[in-house]
């Protein structure tokens, strides 16, 4: 609530200021836009590029295709106003959801600038641009890095920046605050989980080359919605009667949302020269929450290019970095009337599924050529194969069928076009 | 034996053209700007949108020389030894974030050089031998 007095109050200012001059006044539109077609060779184990986006198995048109439209409002040399909206197959289908950017910036000074409204997270190298695929070298971000990045990709607040030049390169350090909610699929379950009283700290250094990123952010999850999760609380919470039995009570409090916090690290690098592009992150996940666990994930990725056509290979992972509980059975169980014993061996099974779909552990490898058709269309070709270690499906559907315990190899290969107007 | 001979001179004449031509790219305002000279990195910081103003703190306003030309091509390579496909996704992913916005795309050298006379915010590359007296050079990129 408070970022939107915060917005409507710069708003204000901003309308109100003797400053703005028509002639300073400059309204751009222009957009972007994926089309892309893709074949994951698993039926039973669904894809999709990231949490916010439905997933599919087989052919699909829909799971990188995305289009986008952007507007940028110049008010004067110090203040300006950008809105980004765009469309993809998500799970919410809720305008808000596809909000992308709505902030008011203000530039005091040379070195300082001030933005307000629904701004990018900047925790990630392409946290302000996941969306354009123009503007990267693969088919889509890296699927085990971006995945967990999609859920705070932007948020409702302002941030506050520094830039400098030192030792010939450039500084920039940006810190933030806010909240968002995430609409997502996790596990093949519909979620909405909001992140709130998010700090974000970030900081960049450009010299010729090289660049570098280190981030970290710090949140406080909240608003946990799950029809899944809430059948099983409400029958982990019910399921004591002898009082000898603590573990469902227990489980059922650590799958609630309050009280628990997030902590994410990143770090990135990158460099670009004329025929080369090599660029790696790595970032860590410290839960206490068990919906979702501790974790961490990177990728490399290496490209060449030669004439038209850069040439490229990338290897990422991501991996829980805890143990997941497991629910045991109780020893009074067999004392206890059939029908409650049959609903109790229920419930120990769902739960446990339900923690094992909390784990990601998977690593893959891609190959793919982008090729630089023109100044607004370029053209990509990507084979990605997935390795998914037992009970590592996170970050994908899978069918109910199948055993989760199982590793799971699926390959993907995708084509795509991506514009900008 | 005569043609080859022809061949290879005119050849080289060529390519001592396009290198002198190359070599004389000069960073120029208008004359009535305050700024007298610029390091390097200040002309990558306008240009890359790192900036929206010159050292001072007054409005910088970028102007590109027309894409796909081979003084745009020379001049980012000399700059910052980026191709011009490259620039353009580096460009996507500033705009696209809004963080800032390219340099305006002019028509000709002539074009910048109006442009320039006429706005003391704007800032451009042209070869050194179409200077005028209505602009002054703040960096020549064979400087370094």
């Amino acid at each position: 609530m408070l970022f939107k007095y915060i917005m409507a109050l710069t708003f204000f200012v901003t309308c109100i200021s003797s400053s703005v001059k028509a002639d300073d006044l400059n309204i751009d539109f222009s957009g972007f836009a994926t089309l892309s077609m893709s074949y994951s060779d698993d039926p039973d184990i669904a894809f999709s590029s990231n949490y916010l986006n439905n997933s599919e198995a087989g052919f699909s048109f829909k799971r990188d295709s995305i289009l986008g439209a952007h507007v940028n409002v110049t008010l004067n040399s110090d203040w300006d106003a950008v809105a980004q909206v765009i469309y993809q197959d998500r799970s919410s289908t809720y305008f808000n959801d596809f909000l992308e950017l709505g902030f008011l910036r203000y530039r005091p000074q040379r070195n300082w600038t001030v933005r307000a409204g629904r701004i990018n997270s900047d925790l990630f190298l392409l946290s302000e641009y996941t969306n354009v695929g123009y503007a990267y070298l693969w088919a889509r971000p890296p699927h085990a890095y971006y995945s967990f990045a999609s859920t705070v990709g932007n948020y409702d607040g302002m941030d506050v920046e520094y830039n400098s030049q030192i030792n010939n390169g450039f500084l920039r350090i940006k810190l933030g605050l806010g909240q968002t909610t995430a609409e997502l699929i996790a596990g093949g379950e519909d979620l909405s989980i909001t992140f709130d009283d998010l700090y974000t700290l970030s900081a960049v250094y450009l010299k010729n080359q090289w660049t570098f990123r280190v981030a970290a952010s710090k949140s406080n999850f909240s608003n946990f919605k799950s029809t899944a999760f809430n059948y099983l609380m409400d029958g982990l919470n019910s399921l004591d009667p002898t009082n000898t039995w603590p573990q469902p009570a227990q489980l059922a409090s650590e799958f609630e949302a309050r009280n628990h916090t997030m902590n994410y690290s990143a770090l990135g690098v990158v460099y670009d020269d004329m025929n080369w592009l090599i660029q790696a992150e790595i970032g860590s996940v410290e839960s206490d929450w068990m919906v979702t666990p501790s974790n961490v994930n990177g990728y490399i990725s290496v490209g060449y290019r030669i004439n038209e056509v850069t040439y490229y290979s990338s290897f990422s992972v991501a991996k829980n970095t805890k143990d997941t509980p497991k629910m045991l059975s109780s020893e009074a169980l067999p004392y206890l009337p059939e029908h409650y014993q049959l609903a109790a061996e229920e419930l120990i099974r769902q739960t446990n599924y339900a923690l094992s779909r909390t784990i990601v552990d998977q690593k893959s490898i891609n190959l793919g050529a982008n090729w630089h058709y023109s100044d607004t269309l370029v053209l990509k070709m990507q084979a990605d194969h997935f390795m998914l270690e037992s009970s590592g499906g996170n970050l994908w559907g899978l069918n109910s069928q199948i055993n989760i315990d199982a590793e799971h190899d699926v390959n993907l290969i995708s084509v795509n076009a991506n514009w900008v107007f | 034996m005569q043609l080859i001979k022809s061949i290879m001179s005119l050849l080289l004449l060529v390519s001592s053209y396009s290198y002198s031509y190359s070599q004389d790219l000069v960073i120029v305002v208008n004359k009535n700007n305050s700024i007298n000279e610029l390091s390097k990195n200040e002309v990558i910081d306008i240009y890359m949108g790192r900036y929206m103003t010159f050292p001072d703190g007054k409005s910088a306003k970028p102007l590109d020389l027309p894409a796909n030309s081979k003084l745009k091509s020379d001049f980012y390579l000399k700059l910052v030894n980026q191709s011009e496909q490259k620039i353009n996704a580096y460009w996507a992913r500033v705009f696209f974030s809004g963080r800032a916005k390219p340099p305006e795309s002019v028509e000709s050298i002539d074009d910048a050089l109006n442009q320039l006379k006429d706005s003391e915010f704007g800032i451009a590359y042209i070869p050194e031998s179409k200077l005028t007296d209505t602009v002054k050079v703040v960096y020549r990129l064979n400087e370094d």
